[in-house]
């Protein structure tokens, strides 16, 4: 018999996850709303309304060239969601495949496969990027993939840790005897269990992947002018943000929320997917 | 005057009545066996007597031990009885300690946390007690932590805590249900001698009516949260009065039917040759220590239509012996041979031709099969190791669900939506779907109730007498290694240690470990049945 979680975990469990899926939601209502409109060209420079503070017109003023910040900061968005969705997807398309396998053959095989996870994981990927950029220049794409890479052993750790301790479990011996290979008791077996927790990692490295964007960006070794960025939208309002500081405040707000959103989901989930803190009566 | 007494004790979760009118006493060096079925309300009793009922339980009645009022006290104030006035020991000793406290400081955590005392005094108290539970220094220091541990030493440990401040009561939940006969003697005779000599109080929360037997003074049977009758534990043997304990007699003792004897020359369906499975020694700094001969120089063969019995203490390398015979781990000496072929030497196609004639099924039903597939999904997984797929699946599953007892309809349910014993006939009608000649199982019924373990019995033995399948059946419970095996085979440290038919081994065993095993298996009724 299990008993009732304290009275705190169970509060905050639900609210967060209510709290992260509705702002993630309208995060991406607002990316694919810029896709098709936005109050003003994201690109179109006003000579005449060069840094102006926030208005009716210009909810979120203007920047030095005169862009209304408001579509940037709506064009923005898309440029974060795909670098960070991609890399996420491309860890996924790999790091799940390589825990599946390692969590199936223990021993060097499975040493050689997580070995290599630590590899990865001690290389800064900051530095990664910077290399990348320096061998293929500066890119959206570039920065993904080097996102996309650390993801990887994320995700695999993940499956592996969970997968193992599956291997081990009556039902799947009882696969064994009924004559399936390795390769589907993992996808019919160990697969459907371990998705919960991939999903929870999911959103966790989209998090982490639109903070590491900006970063990138902010650094010039994301997407490149004129492409809108929130990283370099807040490279470029550094000097001016004495003058201008509603240049800088948007872009990070930004940032925070989508962080916060896609943070506040994973926790929730992982809170609803944990059977320690499932309540069975 | 009791010790304990429980008096008029109901408890409602939600609209379902858990518990209801449960009266039971403990007096002064008493020692109580609780005996139901799973789900009964043992478990949940005890938890009501230390005020560990779950959240928007609704209690009523008295607890009441030496004079005080327990269901009065609020949390804080139990929380001081818990450890101090009464000791719990629980089933699992591997999840009752904490895996990364040294076994002293777990020990002494319960007497500073009661008396406030420095860590050295609360460690001499832990040395003591752990003394006293037959842990004696150097050999275990306070040091150790648990996985250096065995299961049977885990549980001492967890009965020193339980007694280190020397509870007027303690409770033990099935506190030797997963150890071997010798193992859970040995602990049994702990438990009942300290709550003798110390003149407290013992429930023994079982389900095994011969311990109960054995080792009570008084039983009390529940069933669906109702005492059924509450007799001298001597009553287990010469008969209960109530209708329930009538029938549990009647299932405890239950034999199956008796089956013809298997002609000499039956065919082998399985055997293995001086099998060795070795297991890699512990990692050292530099190298490895010498590997564990886990399986070591085997023969045994099994014809078909023949029930062969395989015991031996935890850790002799029964199950390992099982898992090499249905090619599921690697040998490293001699062969293990399915219809004569080598599994070594088989090719992949012909490693499924060997895998359905020898299905397994594993002790612990809800385990053994995948939570999220439904029965049909589970089922039709081993009929990939035919020749050619079934024409009509479904059909097939029907047909053997209802060779195992179940009606067709179950085939859409879930494994959470069945009982332990359903799902044991599930998992039993997985090994058989495609006619295999051997079913190994591994303690396949320790994990039920009586009365669903007397029909799984009669069931494998219909199976094997109208079949021709041949069983090969590892337990603990030499009672029903006796009621449905011809032949046994005894392991020791990995090796064969003594063999022959069932009745003979049983009746005079000759090799030591074989008399341990024997001598130490309790007894429903020691009058009617064979003492060694």
């Amino acid at each position: 018999m299990t008993f009732a979680a304290p009275k705190r975990m169970r509060a905050i469990g639900p609210r967060s996850l209510k709290i992260g899926l509705g702002l993630s939601v309208f995060i991406i209502l607002v990316t694919l709303l810029a896709l098709v409109w936005t109050p003003f060209d994201p690109l179109f420079q006003n000579p005449d309304a060069r840094l102006m503070a926030p208005d009716s017109q210009h909810l979120f003023g203007t920047d030095a060239l005169g862009r209304d910040v408001l579509s940037l900061v709506m064009a923005g968005a898309a440029n974060s969601v795909a670098v960070a969705g991609s890399a996420v997807i491309f860890g996924l398309a790999i790091g799940v495949p390589l825990g599946l396998w390692a969590a199936a053959r223990s021993g060097w095989r499975d040493d050689v496969v997580m070995r290599g996870g630590d590899l990865v994981f001690a290389f800064p990927s900051l530095l990664t990027a910077v290399m990348l950029a320096a061998a293929t220049g500066p890119s959206a794409f570039n920065a993904a993939l080097a996102l996309g890479v650390f993801n990887i052993p994320v995700f695999m750790r993940v499956v592996r840790g969970a997968g193992r301790g599956l291997w081990s479990r009556d039902f799947v011996t009882a696969a064994r005897a009924a004559g399936q290979s390795t390769r589907s008791i993992s996808i019919r077996h160990i697969l459907p269990h371990v998705l919960g927790l991939v999903v929870v990692q999911a959103a966790v490295q989209f998090a982490v992947g639109v903070a590491a964007e900006a970063g990138l960006s902010y650094l010039g070794l994301g997407a490149q002018p004129p492409a809108p960025s929130w990283g370099r939208m807040l490279a470029e309002s550094q000097t001016l943000i004495g003058t201008a500081p509603w240049l800088a405040i948007f872009p990070g707000l930004a940032i925070f929320a989508t962080v916060l959103a896609l943070s506040l989901t994973g926790d929730g989930l992982r809170d609803r997917l944990d059977p320690r803190l499932k309540r069975e009566v | 005057m009791n010790l304990l007494d429980i008096r008029n004790l109901s408890l409602t979760l939600g609209s379902s009545p858990l518990l209801s009118d449960i009266n039971l006493s403990i007096a002064e060096g008493e020692i109580v066996a609780l005996v139901g079925e799973s789900g009964s309300g043992k478990s949940l009793t005890a938890l009501s007597i230390l005020g560990l009922t779950p959240d928007h339980a609704r209690i009523s009645g008295e607890i009441v031990l030496e004079g005080r009022a327990l269901h009065t006290l609020d949390d804080r104030a139990m929380q001081a009885v818990r450890g101090r006035d009464i000791g719990m020991v629980f089933q699992e000793p591997l999840s009752a300690l904490n895996p990364v406290m040294t076994i002293g400081d777990q020990v002494a955590e319960v007497v500073r946390h009661h008396q406030g005392c420095s860590r050295k005094d609360a460690l001499a108290a832990a040395r003591l007690a752990l003394d006293k539970a037959e842990l004696p220094a150097p050999r275990f220091g306070l040091d150790l932590y648990p996985h250096q541990l065995s299961g049977g030493q885990r549980q001492r440990v967890a009965i020193a805590m339980a007694n280190v401040l020397e509870p007027r009561l303690l409770i033990a939940d099935e506190a030797t249900s997963a150890l071997d006969p010798v193992n859970q003697a040995k602990v049994l005779d702990l438990l009942c001698g300290t709550a003798r000599h110390n003149k407290a109080g013992l429930l023994l929360i079982v389900h095994d009516l011969a311990v109960a037997r054995e080792r009570a003074d008084r039983v009390v049977l529940i069933r669906q949260g109702c005492v059924m009758e509450t007799a001298p534990a001597a009553a287990l043997a010469n008969g209960l009065s109530s209708d329930y304990g009538k029938a549990l007699i009647a299932d405890a003792g239950h034999w199956p039917p008796p089956r013809p004897t298997v002609a000499n020359n039956a065919p082998v369906v399985a055997e293995t040759r001086n099998v060795t499975r070795l297991y890699a020694g512990s990692r050292k700094l530099w190298g490895k220590g010498p590997p564990i001969r886990a399986v070591d120089n085997v023969n045994l063969s099994v014809q078909r239509g023949t029930s062969i019995g395989l015991i031996g203490e935890s850790g002799c390398g029964k199950s390992t012996l099982l898992r090499a015979l249905c090619g599921l781990e690697p040998v490293q000496g001699g062969q293990v041979l399915v219809k004569g072929q080598d599994w070594a030497k088989a090719s992949v196609g012909e490693q499924r031709a060997l895998r359905r004639r020898i299905q397994p099924v594993f002790q612990d039903p809800g385990a053994s099969l995948d939570p999220r597939w439904t029965i049909a999904r589970s089922l039709s997984e081993p009929l990939a190791l035919l020749d050619k797929r079934p024409e009509n699946p479904d059909a097939l599953i029907a047909v053997t669900l209802q060779q195992v007892g179940l009606d067709a309809h179950f085939a859409n349910r879930l494994p959470h939506q069945m009982s332990g014993g359903q799902r044991q006939r599930v998992a039993l009608a997985r090994a058989l779907i495609t006619k295999p000649d051997l079913i190994v199982l591994d303690e396949a019924v320790s994990a039920l109730d009586v009365s669903v373990r007397a029909r799984i019995l009669d069931l494998l033995s219909g199976l094997c007498r109208d079949h021709g399948i041949a069983l090969l059946f590892v337990s603990h419970d030499l009672e029903v290694i006796r009621r449905l095996t011809d032949q046994v085979l005894v392991m020791e440290a990995g090796r064969i240690v003594e063999q022959g038919t069932t009745e003979t081994v049983l009746a005079s065993p000759q090799h030591p470990a074989t008399q341990r095993l024997v001598a130490a298996t309790p007894r429903l009724n020691p009058e009617t049945e064979p003492k060694a």
